[in-house]
């Protein structure tokens, strides 16, 4: 990572940034970058389906716009014209984009819910982690809750019962309650590898899936600080 | 970064440099300042065009003091100011006022002259507030040490201000309704010392509220109001804020929510803001409460300094109108406080004293055409209750209100119950003033809307429930005092 910044990268890709988070012990649905198709096949048929293919890239930050996902794969014959689709649209990309974009495969984690959190360095107060709503609904909903690190794992049980998601997550509407204490470890967790590096200026998770077994990191961003 | 700031706020003697005869002039305002505040300690002009300031002594350099001042004030031009503090840095005093403009605050050519200013401040360890600030005021010592009109009384209220014609304002209203302060600080460009050193300063000071000096009426607590434009350092400030409240309640007043507000205060100090929402949930973190407005600050100023913070979120409202009751009610709501429940007892006496047609649940309706003998029972009646916290009362002047009598018995309720607050709403504007000056008077804080009362009561709730502190009580010899205790988590 150091290295990243020092070559002056601005941000790392799903893969550099969900290694990072892997190191810090959040959980990771299992992803391998494609470089033939084969490599898709080999991972369906060994963690098995759903899977979704992505575009991998440090200047991606956005991947929806550019339907840089693939969804709901279930099958062989879907993976197959997933991968068909998704090389196309990679290779619809801007010559420099493209150049630095990769396919990347991994499983699919049902449904949950979606939350977003993330750490940045604010200059006043340095590090502030930010939980709420996540997804694609993130930036409509506004459910912005922040906190001044350092964080205790109390005091992040109390930032998602007091935000809007956190309805969903507590029981809502008959609905089991989820238990909040994983997220709370993972919230934690990302707190300390943020506040324990130099380099990272900002570092987020959209979405974090949140379901009864466990809590995924599905989709991680991290920005540097370029030190060149 | 700064020294102990004892000798500065608290000096044996002072130096003015720029020390002037004219009346208009900051060198000659401050001298003068600086003597009519009774200061007791030793004040030498400096000035090389004069021979005598206010029939003190006039010095032509800083070196050729006969002794070494605890604090030097510095009111000359910018251009001269880095010359005059190698002077006073030679001379070996080490707490310096600058009031000089023209420095961050301009651009580039100041903020680098500000730089060799901290740059000589640092060689000598000087302590330097501002430059570009108004000075100081310490009510204890006492002495002022402005270029400021500041009349003022000593109190328990502790402020800090980043812009100096704000604190203007904030004496003027001072004043006006008596509230009484100890040390009243403008910080200016915050060179050398920020808002974080004085609160430091104020964490090491210990301080008993002798009702000699203070007099009677006020909560027992050391409030810190604090007026600011930016923050030197978040987690430091983070630090000490919540050592503070621990004891004593914290306001915050800093605008920026607003991208003009923001760019304003860039100008004017030439300091950067950091995001706004997470300021506010820093203050929130810590049990700092975080003013909305001016008129905020003024309110929590006086509700901090004259009332003790209530034990619980039970308020009991009465009003001789329905109306402003009605709006108290939806008020205390939305605040996070609670109305009090009025238990059978109770109900019944309230009954017994107040005619039929009155309202004896919480809001307590004492009728239009109550005299102050019926809110005198109305408020002992449910005073007395166990499980009420906080009293708001509401007067509006109808023909027959006895305005200042009602004042008068609200005064009596208070001293009675000292652990409970009382905060009024004298509605109107000029039958009630007289009615509120006797409040002043008796630290009785009265407002002109009764759901600016029950936010006030609802921010002194919110304090005591952060702190989680133990408010003990004791009647000394001389009168109340209160000493507080942190509970033992």
């Amino acid at each position: 990572m150091e290295k990243a910044a020092g070559e002056g990268c601005e941000s790392l890709d799903s893969v550099e940034s969900n290694g990072l988070l892997s190191a810090a012990g959040i959980n990771i649905p299992a992803m391998e970058v494609v470089g033939e198709n084969e490599v898709a096949q080999e991972f369906a048929t060994n963690r098995g389906y759903p899977v979704v293919l992505k575009l991998n890239s440090p200047l991606l930050l956005h991947k929806t716009e550019v339907g840089g996902i693939w969804t709901n794969i279930y099958d062989d014959e879907e993976l197959n014209r997933a991968l068909e689709g998704m090389w196309q649209r990679r290779d619809g990309l801007e010559g420099q984009v493209k150049n630095a974009t990769s396919l990347v495969i991994q499983e699919q984690v049902d449904s949950g819910v979606e939350v977003i959190v993330g750490v940045k360095k604010d200059p006043s107060f340095g590090s502030v982690l930010m939980f709420g709503a996540g997804g694609t609904l993130a930036e409509l909903v506004k459910d912005r809750n922040l906190f001044v690190l350092p964080m205790s794992h109390e005091e992040a049980v109390g930032l998602i019962e007091k935000s809007i998601v956190g309805k969903l997550l507590t029981g809502y509407r008959g609905a089991e309650a989820y238990d909040l204490n994983l997220l709370a470890e993972l919230m934690v967790g990302l707190a300390g590898l943020a506040e324990s590096s130099k380099v990272i200026a900002e570092i987020e998770i959209n979405p974090v899936i949140v379901t009864y077994e466990g809590v995924w990191a599905v989709d991680g961003k991290t920005v540097l600080r370029t030190t060149t | 970064m700064a020294g102990n700031l004892s000798k500065l706020f608290s000096p044996k003697s002072v130096a003015v440099v720029g020390a002037s005869r004219e009346a208009n002039k900051i060198g000659g305002i401050v001298v003068k300042n600086i003597l009519d505040s009774g200061y007791k300690g030793l004040v030498y002009p400096v000035n090389p065009k004069a021979e005598k300031i206010e029939e003190l002594k006039c010095y032509p350099d800083y070196s050729s003091l006969p002794k070494v001042p605890d604090l030097a004030v510095v009111a000359i031009p910018a251009q001269f100011v880095i010359e005059a503090l190698e002077q006073v840095g030679e001379k070996g005093t080490k707490n310096v006022v600058v009031f000089s403009a023209g420095f961050k605050e301009i651009g580039d050519e100041g903020e680098e002259l500000e730089r060799q200013l901290v740059e000589v401040a640092r060689k000598y360890e000087i302590n330097l507030l501002g430059p570009n600030c108004l000075g100081f005021v310490n009510n204890l010592t006492p002495v002022n040490v402005t270029f400021g009109q500041v009349v003022s009384n000593p109190g328990n209220l502790r402020f800090v201000s980043q812009s100096g014609a704000i604190a203007s304002s904030i004496f003027d209203w001072f004043e006006a309704t008596g509230l009484g302060f100890s040390e009243f600080v403008t910080l200016g460009n915050k060179s050398v010392i920020s808002e974080n050193e004085v609160l430091e300063y104020w964490l090491g000071q210990k301080r008993d509220l002798v009702e000699e000096q203070f007099g009677k009426g006020l909560s027992g607590v050391w409030p810190v109001g604090l007026y600011l434009e930016s923050i030197v350092d978040g987690k430091k400030f983070m630090e000490l804020v919540a050592e503070i409240v621990k004891l004593d309640p914290v306001f915050v007043l800093k605008p920026g929510k607003s991208e003009a507000a923001a760019k304003a205060m860039q100008s004017h100090t030439g300091a950067l803001a950091g995001e706004d929402a997470v300021f506010d949930q820093a203050l929130a973190q810590v049990g700092a409460i975080r003013c909305e407005s001016l008129e905020d600050m003024f309110e929590l100023s006086r509700a901090f300094a004259w009332e003790v913070a209530p034990k619980g979120p039970r308020v009991v409202v009465v009003s001789n109108a329905g109306g402003p009751a009605v709006i108290s009610a939806d008020a205390v709501g939305e605040v996070g406080l609670e109305l009090a429940p009025i238990d059978d007892g109770t109900l019944t006496q309230l009954r017994e004293h107040l005619p039929r047609a009155a309202s004896v649940k919480n809001p307590v309706d004492v009728l239009g055409d109550a005299l102050a003998q019926r809110y005198a029972d109305a408020i002992e009646i449910v005073m007395k209750e166990e499980r009420v916290d906080a009293l708001v009362v509401i007067l509006t002047p109808q023909v027959m209100t006895q305005i200042e009598e009602t004042a008068e018995l609200i005064a009596k309720a208070s001293a009675k119950y000292p652990d409970k607050p009382i905060m009024c709403s004298f509605m109107g504007g000029t039958h009630v003033a007289a009615g509120e000056e006797i409040l002043n008077k008796a630290r009785i804080p009265s407002f002109r809307f009764p759901e600016r009362a029950i936010k006030a009561v609802a921010a002194m709730w919110k304090w005591r429930e952060t702190s989680n502190k133990e408010q003990v009580i004791l009647q000394g010899s001389s009168g109340p005092s209160a000493i507080y205790k942190q509970k033992n988590k």
